[in-house]
């Protein structure tokens, strides 16, 4: 499991709002190899094949990370930041969730090289929509740099 | 000798009387050579005529009487037949050239009798005493200013005898005077120098040597001294190195350039006390006169003022930085409030779908309903959220002024409005001005009244809205106007305030933030806001937009 291909990322510390969008891709038939992490910490960890990843190959990136930035210990912020500038990890397409389009970190995200971000609506039936638009973009349609 | 061969023509005309022979009825037959002489006439230019025809009165003396007086005389003298002397006569004569001469006669008129003692003849006899009158005169004239020049002189010597004793009484006065006006001076330079010397302020003059000629207590006070200390010394004697004070400079331009100056200056006592003095020098003969006030309180007083100026200011700073610090926790709260709240609404609204879609089989009717009912709830928080949100940034937001087309603006409002409304009513748009306005701001205000007055006349079959303006002095006056179920005017007060509602959710839905956030807009473009209303007949809400705007 930790050596295979992972298409998506979701990096999420409200299980709530993780079981909601992985419940949104599985509608659309996407959901095969998604990877829910909890936090910052051990998503820096799975990436760069740190800690508990260790024997992870780091070389196997996912195709897309959906990431939250508020979260304990690493936010969102900081990973972002790890990973953008990481010439080995700066490729990886992040689409970041947020609660509010009022969040001051937007334009941080921005500035840090996020590709794109979405608030998550608070009716079920409109966050369900986005994030199934959100998935098929990055995976099926949007073609990552080799 | 023959009688008859004697010319006594001849002899007439020759004698040396001034004789002029006259018939009764006073025409001139026969004159003298001396007559026609002394009265510048020709013997033939007389001859014949009438005595008064040929001499007349002088014209230009009109006081004349010679010509009646003759004439009196000659009738006289043909009345009574006898001679008659007559007084000197002024008879004035004339030349050839026609002027007049003054004359002055003595005549004597004669008659001549014949043998029946009638009178034939008048015999006028003159003597020309013209010098001789002349002369009498000037010694009448001579005498009187003679005596006129005499009792002027009496009169004049009385008058300088009086004078010179007016003058001894004046000069007595002037001495009495000037004795009492000394005193007086004396009484007041002794009042002056009193009041110089215990007046508040500092007086002193020093002399060209820098010698305290005078000073008052006050400056001896100033400077913890006496006057008799000062007076006389100099100042480099009381003030050992005084010369390097830099107000001393001051004072030495003063003196050498004979000007005038003014400084506040700070004094140091030779206890290490500080005092401050404004100081007024001015030149005078002696060498300068310093005024010198004592400001060492005043000094004292501002310095004070200066530091709680600067504690003020110290303390606007750090109640501004506080202030801003309160304004990002207030941001952040904010930013909380619509994350963290949301979250789990997110969560509640996701899993009553999820149970809708997942277990709908196996949940009754009222299960749906009551999930129906968290579905709504969650809903509507999250529209309270959004709302509460939206008031918030009303308060960061800046005015972004430019002119609005009012009527355009109505117009698209009421399009979007009634595009997401249950019921069409009637809706009056009428002429309104451009203003200038903050165009999204406005469009927020117009959405958030037009919708009320929709939502609250919805339940009128026949509703309309009326939207209008008119123009008011300095600013125009918008409303809108509805028929719908209006409000209790006794809870006014509540009406423009957060979360503040005057209907129930089950009549009509709503968070209470709408009109706090037209309120909002309005006031921040310098605007009022109020409302009419009554229960049952609408509403109609007014506010004004001032001509200028201040942001």
């Amino acid at each position: 499991m930790k050596n295979q291909t992972v298409e998506i990322l979701l990096i999420e510390d409200s299980l709530y709002d993780a079981e909601m969008t992985m419940r949104a891709l599985k509608k659309i038939n996407i959901i095969n190899t998604l990877i829910h992490l909890k936090d910052g910490s051990e998503a820096l960890d799975f990436i760069f094949g740190t800690g508990e990843y260790s024997d992870r190959d780091k070389n196997i990136h996912p195709k897309v990370i959906l990431l939250d930035l508020k979260m304990p210990k690493v936010d969102g912020i900081e990973f972002l930041h790890r990973i953008k500038s990481d010439p080995d990890t700066k490729k990886i397409p992040v689409v970041v969730l947020t609660s509010s389009n009022e969040d001051p970190d937007i334009n941080k995200c921005y500035e840090l090289g996020v590709n794109s971000y979405i608030v998550k609506p608070v009716e079920y039936d409109n966050f369900t929509k986005a994030v199934a638009e959100l998935g098929l973009y990055w995976l099926l349609l949007n073609q990552t740099p080799k | 000798m023959d009688e008859r061969l004697i010319d006594f023509k001849t002899i007439f005309e020759n004698c040396s009387g001034l004789n002029l022979i006259l018939t009764p009825d006073l025409t001139i037959i026969a004159v003298s050579d001396s007559y026609l002489e002394a009265t510048l006439t020709q013997r033939e230019s007389i001859l014949g005529k009438k005595l008064f025809d040929v001499f007349p009165d002088n014209p230009a003396d009109t006081l004349s009487k010679g010509t009646s007086n003759l004439s009196n005389s000659l009738q006289k003298v043909l009345e009574t037949k006898r001679p008659h002397l007559m007084e000197i006569q002024k008879y004035d004569v004339r030349n050839s050239k026609g002027e007049f001469e003054i004359k002055y006669w003595s005549p004597f008129n004669k008659p001549v009798l014949n043998k029946k003692n009638e009178v034939v003849y008048i015999i006028h006899q003159v003597e020309d005493i013209t010098e001789y009158f002349k002369l009498k005169r000037e010694l009448a004239e001579n005498n009187k200013l003679n005596v006129d020049l005499q009792s002027a002189n009496t009169k004049m010597e009385k008058e300088i005898i009086k004078r010179s004793e007016e003058i001894k009484k004046m000069n007595k006065e002037l001495e009495e005077r000037i004795v009492e006006r000394t005193q007086q001076l004396l009484q007041t330079e002794h009042k002056f120098q009193s009041i110089l010397d215990v007046m508040i302020e500092g007086i002193q003059i020093i002399d060209t040597n820098w010698r305290y000629v005078y000073v008052n207590h006050a400056v001896a006070k100033q400077g913890r001294n006496t006057k008799e200390e000062l007076e006389g010394k100099t100042m480099m004697e009381m003030y050992p190195g005084i010369e390097g004070a830099p107000f001393f400079k001051v004072l030495e331009k003063c003196m050498k350039e004979k000007v005038s100056a003014q400084i506040e200056n700070e004094f140091i006592y030779p206890n290490g006390a500080i005092g401050w003095f404004d100081l007024s020098i001015q030149p005078v003969p002696e060498g300068i006169f310093i005024l010198s006030i004592d400001i060492t309180e005043r000094k004292k007083i501002e310095a004070e003022i200066l530091q709680l100026n600067n504690e003020l200011e110290k303390k606007v700073v750090e109640r501004t930085e506080q202030l801003s610090i309160i304004n990002k926790e207030l941001e952040s709260f904010c930013y909380s409030v619509s994350h963290d709240l949301r979250s789990p609404l997110r969560a509640i609204d996701g899993y009553s779908k999820i149970l809708a879609e997942d277990y709908s089989p196996v949940l009754d009717n009222e299960g749906l309903r009551l999930l129906k009912v968290v579905q709504s709830n969650s809903k509507r928080m999250g529209n309270l959220i959004d709302d509460l949100l939206a008031f918030s940034h009303l308060g960061k937001k800046e005015l972004r002024k430019s002119t609005v087309d009012i009527n355009k603006l109505v117009k698209s409002v009421v399009d979007e409005v009634l595009l997401i409304s249950k019921n069409t009513p009637k809706i009056i748009i009428n002429d309104m001005p451009k203003v200038s306005a903050d165009y999204s701001l406005l469009t927020q205000a117009f959405t958030n009244l037009i919708s009320n007055a929709i939502k609250y006349s919805s339940k009128n079959s026949e509703s309309e809205i009326n939207i209008g303006a008119e123009k008011i002095e300095n600013a125009t006056k918008f409303y809108v106007k509805d028929n719908g179920v209006g409000f209790d005017m006794k809870y006014i007060h509540k009406l423009f305030g957060v979360f503040q509602r005057l209907h129930r959710t089950e009549e009509f839905e709503g968070t209470g933030v709408g009109l706090a956030i037209v309120h909002r807009i309005i006031s921040k473009h310098g605007g009022e806001i109020w409302a009419e209303a009554e229960m049952n007949k609408g509403a109609t809400f007014y506010f004004t937009l001032p001509d200028k705007i201040t942001v």
